[in-house]
């Protein structure tokens, strides 16, 4: 705790299970799938960035999203580590309805809603 | 330097937990109170963990007080088997420094995601603390499933003569949530009968959101595997 300035604890810092991406000054979100009977709801925490820098694509059931950060981002990990975008793709566990995904930026959380893509076949009742 | 004027030894507890309201608020107390460090508390079985700030050791699990205002903060998740070695520590250290009251911050989930001001409400183990909701117009949690190290607090606390309350934002608590930390140190001002300015917070909370993510999904794997193991609900408002 340093009195100076309001500052967390260490424990942040030492630990990263996320390996950002450092040569390429890209961070790696938090983010959070809740699942649906007809659809998924894929929230990522994108603190530091407008709407209008974030991007949003769909490859078969794979979602990736790149956003800029509004200004750099610096975190010391040993040395100083620079920070300018977030970047994270995701593997939805099923298939998707892409012409129906609708998406959200407030407060700095991304909701990403993604139908299901439900095919009905109908089963005989011996 | 802002002090508290408790005539009774009150004791506040924050640890990684939904949003990482408890933690925040805690340690921002701990800031702006300019309070000391009076002990470590030691949990069998903790993964071997130190600290090390401005060259000097700091344990993960930490107390620190101001005249009658004692805290002790968790800098790490605590599981459902460690929980039970915490909650006996915090027992001995309540014997050894007479606490009179605990309270503790800690997040809840709400099933509304975005929420602009964070609702507290309260939950008392003791009928004696009820009195402070009141007051400071806290409504009570009153309905829904408490699971993990806070359903020890509660189980181990009911059973002394020590009464705890918990004070619960509404938060996010797959993300860092400082917006509703804010609305926890608000609401613990009220109850502590003390100022606290939170422009400090509040300038921070988009660099607290990034800083603590690794913490955060630590904190939410750890919950996670506790909601496996547990067949109710998720802790929830309804």
């Amino acid at each position: 705790m340093k009195n100076s300035n309001f500052e967390m604890n260490l424990f942040p810092l030492l630990v990263n299970p996320y390996f950002d991406d450092v040569e390429n000054r890209a961070m790696t979100p938090l983010s959070h799938l809740r699942e649906f009977n007809t659809s998924w709801e894929l929230y990522f925490d994108l603190p530091l960035v407008d709407k209008k820098d974030i991007k949003i694509s769909f490859n078969e059931n794979m979602v990736s999203v790149e956003a800029k950060l509004k200004e750099t981002y610096f975190e010391e990990k040993g040395k100083i580590l620079k920070f300018e975008y977030f970047k994270k793709s995701l593997s939805i566990p099923g298939k998707i309805n892409d012409k129906k995904i609708k998406a959200k930026f407030q407060n700095g959380v991304l909701k990403i809603k993604i139908p299901k893509k439900i095919t009905y076949q109908a089963i005989k009742i011996d | 330097m802002m002090k508290v004027d408790s005539k009774e030894k009150i004791l506040l507890v924050g640890f990684p937990s939904n949003g990482l309201v408890g933690m925040f608020s805690i340690s921002y107390l701990i800031h702006h109170l300019k309070m000391n460090k009076i002990d470590e508390i030691q949990v069998k079985d903790i993964p071997p963990t130190v600290f090390v700030e401005d060259g000097k050791i700091l344990a993960p699990i930490r107390a620190y007080s101001q005249n009658n205002l004692f805290v002790i903060v968790s800098d790490v998740p605590l599981d459902q088997f460690l929980a039970i070695e915490f909650v006996q520590a915090i027992h001995k250290f309540c014997k050894k420094y007479q606490i009179k009251k605990i309270i503790i911050v800690s997040g809840m989930e709400t099933i509304h995601n975005q929420i602009k001001t964070p609702k507290i409400y309260g939950l008392s183990t003791h009928i004696s603390i009820d009195e402070i909701l009141s007051k400071n117009q806290i409504p009570k949690f009153l309905d829904g499933s408490i699971f993990g190290i806070d359903a020890v607090f509660i189980s181990v606390f009911k059973k002394t003569k020590i009464p705890l309350l918990f004070l619960y934002a509404e938060c996010n608590p797959y993300f860092p949530d400082p917006v509703a930390s804010i609305a926890a140190i608000t609401t613990l001002a009220k109850v502590l009968d003390v100022k606290i300015n939170t422009t400090d917070i509040q300038k921070k909370i988009e660099h607290l959101r990034i800083q603590h993510r690794n913490l955060m999904e630590e904190t939410t794997q750890t919950l996670r595997q506790q909601q496996e193991k547990h067949t109710r609900n998720p802790q929830i408002y309804r």
